[in-house]
């Protein structure tokens, strides 16, 4: 058996001691290394890009952006586990969407149960999440990242692989998963620029559809295809996109 | 009433079971309007003393009333025989009035009785709940005065001080405890000279100073003639903390808190000022408590504001009366509102 994944993680807090206490209580976890730290939201977002951790452990309250704001800017984001010191707003939001969280001063065994929650996690992810040694920060995401979606008090990490529909509202994006069907501030032409094309598929001006959530396809009007997801959502393919999709099945 | 009793074992002829059904209609007619009264003039919030004449009066009334219908009906109306047999008028008026009074009394006891008593309950309860209330409050007020969010950071900077600098997390901890202890014993009523609420401000700076670090910087400017001033405790540290929640937490590059103290014509003026600005009446609970406790303390004159100083500070400014608290209070620390009264 491989051994469990080593998660490289980025600390984020707005207090250079509360930085080195999480450091000082990760140091005896191996399978965990600090990647990096950073002391805002912005420095985080580029050391996001640069260093492509696994895991956040992410402050909520900080000056700026909060963690919160962090996330929703991220294309895709790794594991994360909340950190705050007592912030009545933000435990509702963590108890109320089942979020991972920790509070300060943390105990280090509610750490370490944390990690082993992420850890196994990443486990299912399977091995190409982990560490992928990004060159680019642009790379398209794949069915295998998650995005974080959070639409009024209610938020989600989500799979791109669980989401099976994309439909454009205005310069929104509403997303379908598991029964949720939220609102991103992404548009759709920018979230079809980002997702891996052979898996995510353009459909027509209003939709993009995940094609492993693809039933049935069928012809219904002149040129035209229209496809039926697994839970019976029928979606109807422009002429353009038609065409495409006979081609691109047809390689 | 006389005809009710005489009349029980005697043959019911038509006349009587009118007079019955005349006697039962005009009784409740009258103690249907008598309730009424009661009720549109409020007979149940008097008190016994309000209510006993008033009671005895209309229950006379409607009692004189009931005997001079029954009356009228039986002589003229149904022209009963038993008129003949009527020795004395006057004997004949005074019992049946009396005997319809006594149970019209009775009536009005139960019913006021009844009335008396589920208010009595009412009022308990309203107390019962007004007291949670308070509590619930009181609660409240503590945990902002707490400000855990304040704590559980400290403490944990306390936590990565131990390995980092032991000396330094030892006096940390002691300033945590020293602010603890003033947070709970902050008295609304207590008012302590500056010079020595400035001592609690220093020592929450330097708490805030090991979380914020280069980000926390303070100044603090005060007349040697403001220092033995009277201020509600803990007044000027509600100022600081808001103003670094608002000026420094905020801000990733940080920024300057001031406090400054002077005596302008004889009134004490407070002003502690953060980077930023005001969009709106910010700070809430926090100012309006600080507010509530100097009105209570020095009175109208006394005043809290907070305005945009220039475009980039904003300043929280508390003006005190000075002759309004008496020295003894000062001494004590304490000061009952019942002798301001």
């Amino acid at each position: 058996m491989a051994s469990p994944p080593v998660l490289r993680t980025l600390i984020v807090d707005d207090e250079r001691l509360a930085r080195r206490e999480l450091r000082r209580l990760l140091e005896p976890h191996e399978a965990v290394t600090v990647a990096g730290e950073a002391a805002n939201a912005d420095a985080a977002e580029a050391a996001v890009h640069e260093k492509n951790p696994d895991l956040l452990l992410l402050d909520v309250q900080m000056p700026g952006d909060s963690g919160f704001d962090l996330l929703t800017r991220l294309d895709a984001v790794p594991h994360v586990v909340f950190v705050t010191a007592y912030d009545e707003y933000a435990i509702r939001a963590f108890k109320v969407n089942a979020l991972d969280y920790l509070v300060k001063p943390v105990e280090p065994e509610r750490l370490a149960q944390a990690i082993e929650t992420v850890q196994a996690r990443a486990a299912e992810d399977g091995p190409q999440a982990a560490g992928a040694g990004d060159e680019e920060s642009r790379s398209p995401l794949t069915a295998e990242d998650q995005v974080f979606v959070k639409d009024g008090e209610r938020c989600w990490f989500v799979r791109l692989a669980d989401v099976r529909l994309f439909e454009a509202a205005g310069n929104y994006t509403r997303l379908y998963f598991d029964g949720e069907e939220p609102l991103t501030h992404r548009s759709l032409s920018y979230l079809e620029e980002r997702l891996d094309p052979d898996r995510f598929f353009r459909a027509s001006r209003q939709h993009i559809l995940n094609l492993r959530w693809v039933a049935d396809v069928t012809p219904w009007a002149t040129d035209k295809l229209k496809a039926t997801l697994e839970d019976g959502t029928e979606v109807e393919l422009s002429r353009r996109r038609s065409r495409a999709f006979r081609e691109q099945l047809s390689l | 009433m006389r005809l009710t009793l005489y009349s029980f074992f005697q043959t019911i002829t038509w006349k009587w079971g009118v007079s019955y059904a005349v006697f039962i209609a005009a009784g409740v007619l009258y103690t249907h309007l008598y309730r009424r009264l009661a009720k549109r003039r409020e007979w149940t919030q008097m008190s016994l003393g309000q209510l006993a004449p008033r009671v005895v009066g209309a229950t006379l009334t409607v009692a004189l009333l009931l005997h001079l219908t029954m009356d009228g009906v039986g002589r003229y109306v149904l022209e009963l025989d038993f008129y003949e047999e009527v020795q004395s008028e006057v004997g004949m008026l005074l019992a049946s009035v009396v005997n319809m009074w006594i149970l019209l009394m009775l009536w009005s006891l139960i019913y006021f009785g009844v009335h008396y008593f589920w208010s009595y309950r009412q009022a308990e309860v309203d107390k019962w709940k007004l007291e949670a209330q308070a509590e619930t409050a009181r609660l409240k007020a503590l945990k902002l005065q707490l400000n855990p969010h304040f704590f559980f950071n400290s403490l944990n900077s306390v936590r990565a001080l131990i390995a980092e600098d032991p000396d330094g997390a030892q006096r940390m901890v002691t300033r945590l405890a020293r602010l603890l202890r003033s947070t709970l014993q902050a008295d609304d009523m207590k008012t302590v000279p500056l010079e020595e609420e400035l001592s609690t401000v220093r020592t929450y700076l330097k708490l805030e100073k090991v979380r914020f670090e280069d980000r926390l910087r303070h100044r603090i400017e005060v007349d040697d003639e403001a220092r033995s001033h009277p201020v509600p405790f803990m007044l000027v540290q509600t100022l600081v903390e808001n103003g670094i929640k608002h000026g420094v937490a905020c801000c990733q590059e940080g920024g300057v808190i001031t406090v400054r103290g002077r005596v302008v014509d004889g009134a004490l003026h407070i002003r502690v000022t953060n980077p930023g600005t005001l969009d709106t009446e910010e700070g809430g609970t926090g100012l309006d408590n600080a507010r509530e406790r100097l009105r209570l303390l020095f009175g109208t004159e006394a005043s809290l504001t907070v305005e945009n100083a220039d475009a980039e500070t904003v300043s929280a400014t508390a003006v005190l009366p000075v002759r309004a608290v008496p020295e003894s209070t000062v001494v004590q620390g304490k000061v009952s509102l019942a002798a301001r009264d």
